[in-house]
């Protein structure tokens, strides 16, 4: 039950920033409600946090304060050990550190370093001694382990390339997706047939690189079954969408969102600040458009979690002009759109840092430097300041920005 | 409205229906929404016949459309397609029954006494499986000798003119078929409610929302409803009277589906439409002032809640839990299937009842794990199946808050 004094929140967007804003506001005893169109993004991710914020100034570039600047790098370390917290509850299993790095193997056979990642997807030390191999699943076309292979940059010898691993049983009547194999997995039944059929097929080899597919909630026990009745080490390399490690850090931040009170509005686009609102300066909650009409949720706070230019946050057109989508926030961005892109396809650019200017207290300023709306806080992709597809610390700067604004919201 | 094939060229191929579909998670005979729908809506050319049926497989629960991050209607494109199938191939005798709970409800009341004993016996399921191919172990409702109607005569209202007390207290009623003939049980405890917070409850004129005929592909028939029931609702509307519904789905078509997927346009629809409201909404979002914390009685209850994916497709959350948690001592478990299964009447066709009993096996893994006393859920076809299927006595929320509103005894927990 909501104490009397704690405000009433409203969230926009349910990716990883609007889903631990939400959960972390209403564990502190808000009422929140979260407004999310369609599903947040985090089926897309490949579920680590990377959270390597350059702390000397030079290092970054850009014009405009970092949003971990703003927030501060006590929030980085807060909103990290919250989330940490979170999911060892959940039984998830991070491992890392925010002053280390952990590494993970890329479908196209690099080393990428994160800070924290799922410990099914975390480079065996086993990888390099020589019996190591990596194998696809018979009828999983969105993963290649020819292409790890043969694209091997992990250093020392690359890892053999095996035959796509059968599945017990009828083939499957369409391709299979990622998620149809890790529901696969998760039973019981199926585990011990699919080990018989494995373990003629990867006898001699010591560690097994396979797509990451071992399970939707319940991959822990699935990979320690699998690693004792195989007898060898097993570790995931993420593959195309629909992410199953992305679900599961999904899962788990929506699980506990729910359990701790937050009501979920799925699908429900948000439209702007409530109507009526003679006091320009504060949005009172948000309109949204529902299968019936218009309905007005009403709070004391609102928080946009709504992404970047990827991700909706962001309203483009053709003419060039580029305004925040739900309230019309002002966007620091390039007003001719020539200048949006560089001239290589792969980057720089300039339209990965188009976002909403905010203050240290994570509130949306206009053109003038002044408060947008007195009631309106923004985090997340929607941020300017970074290159959201170059940063080392995407998910960081989500983490610590939602961190800062709930901390701010509920004081 | 935007016609739904036109949002297919919206698809960024993401994924995130495909993930989240509870069909495509039950069986590898469904492709999948995004397969299906915005990617195989491309290859179907007006004059040309559907170049493939696998959309058939669809349950039509709407789960795509409400994930699609990027606004395309994944959901509806399927229906549509899915009525093509119909138009080209018909539909089979037992479609065109399901599809009329009103017909059969009115047909088979009378003769309650002897209909439901005689639709309880094993060989009475198998001579309808043989038949009409209507699978004998998918539950089904027991038919009412008296109708809601025919019960509650002093609610009823030819038009908002024969409302006399002011509007700002009336509250028109839509029953749908399952308050009318199934469960009148319901709509009246509905009526004394909303009298016993201070409303006046008024019955307009009405008739089937024509949900199960649009899901069975018959589009021409259930139009023929939407625009009776559109006729008689929109008045009300006009007046400031709120439409509130017990059946998410019955109200999703009012709101939704007459003007998305049967493309039914005009002020009628579109005032009726914005004037509807699930009853847990009403009390959440229209009158949140009838409620009072002092009367909401104590239930030392642990419930799973299980909010129907035809809910979920109204794109305002979970009302009911808002409404719910308000009571003390009650314990309220969401459930974490997008589905139940049955989507309406998918579950009880032969062919289909494998795939949506797949689908129901999540909720009732979950039923068994958290042990409720009760488990709840608005609408009434996923009441019967989960009912059947689980063995549990299911119950409307509604009916819990008339319980914590001392209105009626606590509902019968699990056997």
């Amino acid at each position: 039950m909501p104490g009397p004094t704690m405000p009433d929140l409203v969230v926009i967007g349910a990716g990883l920033t609007g889903l631990f804003a939400s959960y972390l506001a209403a564990a502190k005893g808000a009422r929140v409600t979260l407004i999310s169109f369609g599903r947040g993004g985090l089926s897309l991710s490949h579920g680590c946090i990377d959270a390597r914020y350059p702390t000397a100034a030079r290092s970054i570039p850009e014009a405009l304060p970092h949003p971990i600047a703003l927030a501060g790098a006590d929030a980085l370390r807060a909103g990290c050990a919250q989330l940490n917290n979170l999911l060892s509850a959940a039984g998830v299993g991070y491992v890392g550190s925010l002053d280390d790095s952990v590494e993970t193997l890329t479908p196209l056979g690099g080393r990428r370093p994160t800070q924290f990642a799922p410990e099914s997807l975390v480079i065996p030390t086993q990888l390099l001694d020589g019996r190591a191999a990596i194998a696809g699943i018979l009828g999983f076309r969105d993963f290649m382990p020819a292409l790890a292979t043969r694209g091997w940059q992990g250093g020392g010898t690359a890892p053999a390339c095996l035959d796509d691993l059968p599945w017990p049983g009828a083939p499957p009547r369409r391709d299979l997706y990622a998620t149809d194999l890790a529901r696969r997995f998760e039973s019981r039944q199926q585990l011990a047939s699919l080990c018989d059929l494995w373990r003629p097929l990867v006898a001699g080899i010591d560690c097994l690189g396979i797509p990451a597919v071992l399970g939707l909630t319940d991959h822990v026990r699935v990979k320690a079954e699998l690693e004792s009745s195989l007898g060898l080490r097993l570790f995931e390399i993420p593959t195309l969408p629909p992410s199953v490690p992305g679900l599961r850090l999904e899962t788990a931040l929506r699980r506990a969102a729910l359990a701790a009170g937050v009501t979920l509005i799925e699908g429900a686009r948000a439209l702007g600040r409530l109507e009526g609102n003679r006091a320009k300066r504060r949005a009172l909650g948000v309109r949204v458009e529902t299968a019936g009409g218009t309905r007005a949720i009403s709070a004391d706070k609102t928080l946009l979690a709504s992404g970047g230019i990827l991700n909706g946050g962001l309203h483009t057109d053709h003419a060039g002009s580029v305004i925040e989508a739900t309230f019309g926030a002002p966007v620091a961005a390039h007003a001719t759109r020539a200048a949006w892109v560089g001239p290589a396809l792969s980057g720089p650019h300039e339209y990965p840092h188009f976002g909403v200017r905010v203050n240290d207290r994570m509130q949306p300023l206009d053109a003038a430097g002044e408060l947008f709306a007195e009631d309106l806080y923004a985090a997340g992709g929607l941020l300017a300041g970074v290159d959201r597809v170059r940063t080392t610390c995407r998910q960081g700067i989500d983490l610590a920005t939602a961190y800062r604004a709930i901390e701010v919201m509920l004081a | 409205m935007i016609p739904p094939g036109l949002t297919a060229d919206l698809c960024l191929k993401c994924n995130i229906c495909t993930a989240s579909c509870p069909v495509a998670a039950a069986t590898d005979l469904f492709p999948g929404p995004k397969a299906v729908g915005p990617q195989a809506e491309r290859f179907r050319h007006p004059k040309l016949p559907s170049p493939d049926a696998s959309v058939s497989w669809c349950s039509g629960c709407g789960t795509c459309t409400r994930v699609c991050p990027h606004g395309v209607n994944v959901a509806e494109i399927n229906i549509v397609a899915k009525a093509r199938l119909v138009q080209e191939h018909g539909a089979p005798l037992r479609d065109q029954a399901i599809s009329r709970p009103h017909w059969l409800g009115a047909l088979a009341g009378p003769f309650a006494a002897i209909a439901n004993p005689v639709l309880r016996q094993r060989w009475a399921r198998r001579a309808m499986g043989a038949v009409l191919r209507i699978h004998p172990d998918a539950p089904m409702p027991a038919f009412q000798r008296r109708t809601l109607r025919g019960r509650a005569k002093r609610h009823r209202v030819r038009s908002p003119r024969d409302i006399s007390t002011s509007p700002e207290t009336a509250v028109a009623f839509f029953h749908g078929c399952s308050a009318e003939y199934y469960e009148p049980g319901l709509g009246l405890l509905t009526l004394r409610l909303l009298e016993h917070l201070g409303l006046q409850p008024v019955i307009p004129p009405q008739t089937c929302c024509g949900l199960p005929l649009q899901s069975n592909g018959l589009f021409d028939a259930a139009r023929a409803q939407a625009r009776r029931n559109a006729r008689s609702l929109a008045p009300f509307a006009r007046a400031g009277i709120p439409i509130v519904g017990t059946s998410t789905s019955c109200t999703l078509a009012l709101k939704h589906d007459y003007r998305a997927i049967l493309g039914l346009e005009g002020p009628d629809f579109d005032e009726m439409a914005a004037g509807t409201y699930d009853i847990f909404e009403f009390l959440v979002y229209v009158r949140p002032d009838l409620l009072h914390q002092p009367d909401l009685r104590a239930l030392p209850l642990r419930v799973l809640y299980h909010p129907p994916c035809q809910l979920r497709s109204h794109f305002i959350g979970t009302p009911a839990v808002q409404i719910l948690s308000r009571i003390p001592g009650l314990e309220v478990v969401l459930s974490e299937a997008e589905c139940c299964g049955v989507a309406g009447t998918y579950g009880l066709k032969s062919e289909k009842f494998p795939v949506a009993r797949g689908v129901a096996d999540s909720l009732l893994a979950q039923i068994e794990q958290v042990q409720p006393d009760l488990v709840l859920t608005d609408s009434e076809t996923c009441r019967w199946w989960l009912a059947g299927l689980s063995g549990d006595r299911l119950v409307h929320p509604i009916e819990v808050l008339a319980a914590s509103l001392g209105l009626v005894a606590l509902p019968g927990g699990r056997n």
